[in-house]
């Protein structure tokens, strides 16, 4: 399998504090690659400078094939990058229905992108419902599957999701996660999962790292660090 | 009943000067968060330019509009680019900046001309119509059919375009914007392009009513701060209606109270609405956070 992205070295931080150290990683199309670890670890941080929102200070980050390190967060959708941040970060004052549209702003003509909007809105049928009212009113649930849909707008190759869980209830998490295996097969997406919720997104991640003070310190196929007593003592509490 | 008649259209047409200003001064703060104290110059420079396109180009000041606009739309995108975005992250130096341009500006344009005062006489600029018993005047009229245009194409274009859309996403919040793949530097330059290039049009609008002098944006600014705060800041509605509201204010009590208190009459207003309604009339609670508030 080809590798979709390949993060080399990678080291980012926010003014003096350094935060990531010389993180590597890669992942082939069509995966889905779990990052999990510990409040603070670094995750969002690490996402972030994937996406260009944090300039990288040591090493590389190439996506298909290009170097993109300190490439400007706004070239990611275009070239076939789309992430979700943490919380869904939707346009509280715009509507449900422009959220989405927002989502295809780079790439396509109107009419391609109303015909995707469908597309969107018929994977989440409780977006069509709610699809005139501000995104601001919308519950916890409904706006982590509207931002998921509006990531999904641009026909990103890698989606990158951090922490889609947070907040939600069991059923709703095991929706979420299951509409992005489903988008996984239907669209050959590619999936970056940050997660705090380590037993779900090792069910749901056919490989994962785990990510501690800003280093990964182990990785490897989720099937096996399901089972790894570190793992399961550290991070699952059984 | 004339006489009352006579200030309510006075306050009304005021009140679309007012408007005028404002909706420039609101969109930038709405979308940019920076307050730019330099509006009203931007004002004083359209009305020179305009003065300049009559006496040398022969340009009617109706039609030098087509001209101002660009102008100050391309002056403004400079001042985005080369004084604004270097200061991104300080917003306490952008006031100070915009503060400084506003000397500047007053100070180059006052030793350009040396203080002379100009003013434009078109057939138009002293014509009036009547309404009832009372005579309006003629620009102030279309001063107001003016700024009722830019209002309606302004709210449609935030609310129906894709580009307005970006606009209001960058508004409410950056980050997210950049994830859409929305450049939020190129937004912020076209914001306040249109901003300044809005000033321009209101000064091109104001030449034939005013005479000019370098301090003129100084008379409208602060009605405009007023009216940003009782509409509400960010919104291009509020903006509208207060410029009203001002207007009326004003014309009120200069009539019935002293025409020594008018201003101090919106004062009044502007710290009242600062204290009962912060968000201003028009602004959505908990919006002062996330910037543009443009009404759904
Ligand atoms: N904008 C910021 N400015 C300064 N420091 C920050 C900023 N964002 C995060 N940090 C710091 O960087 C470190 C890593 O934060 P990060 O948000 O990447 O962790 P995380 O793994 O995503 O945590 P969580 O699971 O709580 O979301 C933390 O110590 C945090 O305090
Ligand atoms: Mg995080």
């Amino acid at each position: 399998m080809m590798s979709l992205l390949t993060v080399e070295g990678l080291c980012a931080g926010y003014g003096e504090l350094p935060v990531l150290h010389e993180v590597s990683l890669h992942v082939a199309e069509g995966e889905i690659v779990a990052i999990v670890g510990a409040n603070g670890a670094g995750k969002s941080t690490l996402l972030s400078a994937i996406a260009g929102l944090l300039r990288p200070t040591a090493g590389r980050i190439s996506f298909r094939g290009a170097d993109i390190t300190g490439r400007a967060a706004h070239r990611g959708p275009g070239a076939g990058l789309a992430m979700v941040p943490e919380g869904g970060k939707l346009f509280p004052f715009l509507t449900v229905e422009d959220n989405l549209l927002l989502g295809g702003y780079t790439n396509e003509d109107a009419k391609a992108r109303a015909a995707r909007l469908d597309e969107a809105m018929d994977t989440f049928p409780i977006l069509r419902e709610r699809r005139g009212q501000l995104a601001g009113k919308l519950s916890g649930g409904e706006r982590q599957m509207c931002a998921v849909a509006r990531a999904m707008m641009s026909r990103p190759a890698l989606m990158m999701l951090d922490e889609p869980s947070v907040g939600l209830s069991p059923l709703m998490v095991e929706r979420i996660f299951s509409v992005v295996e489903t988008l996984v097969r239907r669209e050959k997406l590619t999936v970056l999962l940050v997660e705090q919720n380590v037993g779900e997104a090792l069910e749901l991640a056919d490989r994962a790292y785990v990510l501690d003070h800003g280093a990964i310190v182990l990785g490897g196929p989720a099937a096996e660090l399901r089972r790894d007593a570190r793992i399961r003592e550290t991070y699952m509490g059984l | 009943m004339g006489t009352l008649l006579s200030v309510l259209l006075s306050g009304l047409l005021l009140g679309g000067l007012y408007s005028l200003v404002a909706i420039g001064l609101n969109l930038i703060f709405g979308v940019i968060r920076v307050v730019n104290f330099a509006q009203g110059e931007f004002v004083m420079l359209g009305m020179y330019a305009t003065f300049v396109a009559y006496n040398l180009l022969h340009i009617d000041p109706y039609l030098a509009i087509l001209l101002v606009f660009p102008l100050l739309f391309v002056f403004g995108i400079l001042v985005q680019r080369f004084i604004l975005q270097r200061l991104q992250n300080e917003p306490m130096m952008q006031v100070f900046a915009t503060f400084g341009l506003l000397m500047l500006l007053q100070n180059l344009v006052l030793a350009v001309t040396g203080g002379a005062a100009y003013s434009i006489r078109t057939p138009l600029s002293s014509m009036a119509i009547a309404v009832g018993p009372v005579q309006v005047s003629v620009p102030r009229v279309i001063a107001l059919a003016a700024v009722t245009a830019v209002a309606l194409i302004l709210q449609w274009g935030l609310r129906n375009t894709m580009t307005g859309k970006a606009v209001r996403a960058v508004a409410q919040d950056r980050r997210a914007a950049r994830l859409m793949g929305i450049d939020v530097e190129r937004t912020y330059m076209l914001t306040f392009g249109v901003g300044a290039g809005l000033a321009g049009m209101a000064g091109a609008l104001l030449t034939p009513i005013f005479t000019l002098s370098p301090q003129i944006g100084g008379n409208f600014i602060l009605a405009a701060f007023a009216v940003v705060v009782l509409g509400g800041l960010g919104s291009v509605p509020g903006a509208y209606i207060g410029g009203f509201l001002i207007g009326m204010t004003e014309a009120l009590a200069g009539y019935y109270l002293d025409p020594s208190l008018k201003q101090a009459a919106w004062f009044a207003i502007f710290i009242i609405m600062l204290i009962v309604r912060p968000t201003g009339l028009f602004g959505l609670a908990g919006a002062e956070e996330v910037g543009l508030r443009v009404q759904e």
